[in-house]
């Protein structure tokens, strides 16, 4: 009935197409590609320690705290001890401060290693029994963290403390109202559990140090910088001048004793602060922090200072001893100069120039010298360490305060982690080369223990890092930072030697919150912005493997770069085509 | 962010569309949503060349390439074959471009509009006739250089409002979208194919070589396009109701959208003022039309 109505379409000589597009390759056209590959985000590169920032906050931005302590702990043994006394140097690098606030990572780090008395000690897996020794002199956080990436490496680490106790710095140079006891024991708890030989009460002098270096397989040396070199002034001899670590380990063992009512600690570190405000909770009435520079050349950290300004300290600047006054032995006062800048010298800072007739007398009970510490190697006065930890003996490593660079707890860890690195390469005849371009987190930061373990690159290991620049915004809201810190009032801070902080809020909201606030600079989260938003289809999805970014299908990718643009986190970048 | 789920990929790969193609992307997206059960009808536009020649086609769907002016009317007639045949479930998809609706087409999509056949209408609208060499269409927004209106003579003349066009045919379904959220444009497409008649699409489609722009910065203009409200998204229903998808507030200043594009790199900062007010009086009425019929 209704045939008529239809045409024939063979009849009306349409022109049909036969086949789709898969053999025209437009990947010719390209003359930018992508780049894949998980990016050093710009806190990683500047953590001395090479915590996996991003990896950790990812994990606990899910709530699943332990697999983000997991991660911490690959890289770091101790971040209920970062987690605390850590100058920051993440936070002030991290690229969320320019969207509206850095991430409160230290406080993460510090809730995170709290949530082990939780869920243990969460410790990586250990690769097999090399039957090799290593001995390691003091267990500071440098020995630490080697003895510690040693033993997860598989060699037997024998560890030399001349204390009674393993910690070294952590245990008798931080006053326990910023690190608590019991914070630090249950981190060491990783000694016994890896198996790590330790001997307290062996003080690595020179013989010991000749001893091991003919028994060990490999030795390193984190004896530390304890050595003080005194006021260099007249009066040193006097009761009642003390040297400022000396003075903290006797304060931090509950046995410093005749410090007086007023006291005068000279220097403007870490170790100066931390000597007054245990001054002050020793029952000192008037303690005043004396620095020869001003408050900007300060190395102590800015949130110490302000502290123990709560707590009552005075600082003084551009003043210095010229000496120490006494009477019948017992010290009364200092004689003071003023100090102005001078020239600058090799740190860049103006060097302190006394001003002359601008002498005078401060009455005191108590002078504690507490300028930075020199290193006394037993493995050798002389040595020259490279930047590594290595020495000209083979197998001898030098890391921590012993070595030259920064002087915090996490630069300490960073580097027992690289002299363990460097330890692991000789014993097992590693191509040295090859593991010193793969292993640094960002080509320049920190060494990655975990990529040397696993025989993988470090994130950003080729020098790319994720900077505020390649982050696109438009895929994070504004949100204010949900990790905050209380305090004691300063009056209850110094009647004894509480911890001072605290996290606010419940630890696991809190940290899931800080921790969702995180970028997770080059970390590939699996968004999917590649996929959707590539017009040539040519992302090719991610491979199973957690944070493994994906790839691209070159035979048609023309090289537009949206993929690079709408990355949220920096994960891809564009390069010249090789043609 | 979640990821926007693709349903289905019927554009293969090898099409010779630009690099950093907005318009392939809209292809991607509003395929995916409607599946392989679906006929385009593709008039002369940026897309008809971008299918590749002869005998090659990128798209997984039959296409039929049809002459400039007459995409709704094809639509119309490729509707009512199926419904002969008894096929009730196939969609029928006109394809054009923004010279193809707003000026060549307008015609053939009022009539169809006007009977309310059963078809779904996508303008992808890149603001000018990009594949014959950029010339202005009357979607070409005021100020923008052409070939046709070089820099110191550029367009002087509005965009065209072809939504309102479009409600005054009172059809069931009409909204913007943009390639910036293909979740909210995933969804509109949803909404289309559930809904019978004569549905219009208006999707926005940056396009790197007509507009002069850096072909990776695709997404991020229709972005702007959206942040700075100088492209609202919004829908209309039976030509009446309406509905914002999307309040940018604060909205970001126009000239985050315009200043990365060479097609307006001829503006001075008064010039780009004035269009700043132009897109605020613009979102004034639209939210006051919205207000008045809310859907």
């Amino acid at each position: 009935m209704m045939e008529h109505l239809y045409y024939d379409a063979a009849a009306m000589d349409l022109l049909r197409t036969t086949r789709n597009t898969l053999s025209n390759r437009t990947g010719s056209w390209r003359h930018m590609r992508p780049e894949f590959g998980l990016k050093a985000a710009a806190c990683a590169a500047a953590c001395p320690a090479g915590n996996p920032i991003a990896r950790f906050m990812a994990a606990a931005s899910d709530g699943r705290f332990e697999e983000a302590l997991r991660e911490l702990k690959k890289e770091n043994p101790l971040p209920g001890v970062c987690g605390r006394v850590c100058p920051r140097p993440c936070e002030a690098a991290c690229n969320r401060a320019e969207f509206d606030e850095a991430v409160g990572t230290r406080a993460v780090e510090r809730l995170l290693g709290d949530m082990g008395a939780e869920f243990g000690l969460c410790l990586p897996a250990t690769m097999g029994k090399t039957g090799k020794r290593v001995a390691v002199a003091g267990s500071g956080p440098a020995g630490l963290s080697c003895a510690y990436h040693l033993a997860l490496s598989g060699h037997d680490a024998t560890v030399f403390e001349a204390g009674g106790e393993p910690g070294g710095l952590l245990r008798f140079g931080i006053p326990a109202y910023r690190l608590p006891r019991e914070a630090l024991d249950r981190e060491l708890g990783f000694i016994d559990a890896l198996g790590i030989n330790m001997k307290t009460g062996c003080r690595a002098d020179a013989a010991l140090a000749a001893r091991l270096l003919d028994e060990f397989d490999a030795v390193v040396a984190a004896t530390g910088a304890l050595v003080s070199p005194g006021l260099g002034i007249e009066g040193e001899g006097l009761a009642g001048y003390f040297k400022g670590l000396e003075f903290l380990a006797a304060a931090n063992a509950g046995e410093a004793s005749g410090i007086g009512k007023s006291v005068i600690v000279i220097g403007g570190g870490n170790t100066a602060v931390d000597a007054a405000r245990c001054a002050l909770r020793l029952g000192a009435e008037d303690v005043t922090v004396m620095y020869r520079r001003g408050r900007e050349d300060m190395p102590a950290s800015d949130e110490e200072v302000a502290e123990a300004q709560e707590e009552g300290v005075k600082f003084v600047f551009h003043a210095a001893p010229a000496k120490l006054v006494g009477e019948g032995g017992r010290l009364r006062g200092v004689a003071l100069m003023r100090m102005k800048p001078g020239e600058p010298d090799e740190s860049g800072r103006r060097k302190p120039e006394p001003v002359a007739g601008s002498e005078r007398e401060a009455h005191a009970d108590a002078v504690i010298e507490a300028a930075g510490g020199r290193a006394d190697n037993p493995f050798g006065r002389a040595l020259e360490v490279d930047e590594w930890g290595a020495t000209d003996n083979e197998k001898l490593f030098v890391c921590g305060d012993a070595a030259p660079g920064a002087r915090t707890v996490a630069s300490a860890i960073g580097g027992g982690k690289r002299a363990a690195i460097m330890a692991d390469v000789f014993l097992r005849e590693l191509d040295i080369k090859e593991v010193k371009r793969k292993v640094l987190v960002g080509g320049n930061g920190a060494a990655s223990a975990a990529a040397h373990r696993e025989g993988e690159a470090a994130p950003g290991a080729d020098g790319s890092v994720v900077r505020f620049k390649n982050v696109n915004t438009a895929y994070f809201s504004r949100a204010a930072r949900a990790a905050k810190l209380e305090r004691l009032s300063p009056e209850a801070r110094v009647a004894g030697f509480d911890e001072v902080s605290a996290v606010c809020g419940s630890a696991a909201e809190t940290a899931r919150a800080e921790a969702s606030r995180c970028f997770r600079c080059g970390e590939c989260d699996d968004c999917g912005n590649c996929l959707v938003f590539c017009p040539d289809m040519s992302i090719i999805g991610k491979a199973a493997a957690v944070g493994a970014a994906p790839g691209f299908d070159g035979d048609y990718c023309k090289g537009c770069g949206i993929c690079a643009r709408e990355c949220p986190r920096g994960v891809i970048r564009m390069i010249e085509e090789e043609r | 962010m979640k990821r926007a789920r693709m349903e289905n990929e019927l554009v293969s790969k090898g099409h010779v569309a630009c690099p950093g193609c907005g318009a392939a992307l809209a292809m991607r997206y509003v395929l995916s949503v409607l599946g392989p059960k679906t006929i385009i009808v593709l008039p002369a536009c940026c897309w008809s060349v971008i299918t590749n020649r002869h005998p090659e086609c990128c798209l997984e769907v039959p296409v039929f390439h049809t002459a400039f002016e007459t995409a709704a009317c094809v639509a119309s007639g490729v509707r009512a074959a199926l419904e002969v045949k008894g096929d009730n479930d196939t969609n029928v998809l006109a394809w054009a471009g923004d010279g193809g609706t707003f000026d060549i087409g307008l015609q053939a999509l009022s009539g169809a509009a006007e009977r309310n056949d059963d078809i779904i209408y996508v303008c992808y609208d890149n603001e000018a006739y990009m594949n014959t060499g950029v010339q202005r269409s009357s979607a070409t927004p005021w100020g923008a250089w052409t070939t046709t209106t070089p820099a110191t003579h550029f367009k002087g003349q509005e965009k065209k409002n072809i939504m309102e066009i479009m409600a005054a045919h009172r059809i069931p379904y009409a909204a913007t979208a943009s390639i910036s959220m293909p979740e909210d444009l995933m969804a509109k497409v949803e909404r289309a194919r559930d809904t019978r008649g004569t549905r219009f699409l208006h999707i926005f489609c940056p396009c790197p070589t007509g507009w002069r722009s850096s072909p990776d910065l695709t997404i991020e203009l229709a972005r702007a396009a959206v942040e700075s409200r100088a492209f609202p998204l919004y829908e209309i229903f039976d030509g009446a109701k309406r509905r914002l998808s999307l309040d940018p507030a604060p909205p970001a200043p126009v000239a985050d959208y315009i200043r990365p594009q060479g097609r307006f790199r001829h503006l001075d900062s008064e010039q780009i003022e004035a269009i700043q007010n132009r897109v605020d009086e613009e979102w004034l009425s639209l939210l006051r039309l919205i207000e008045n019929n809310p859907a």
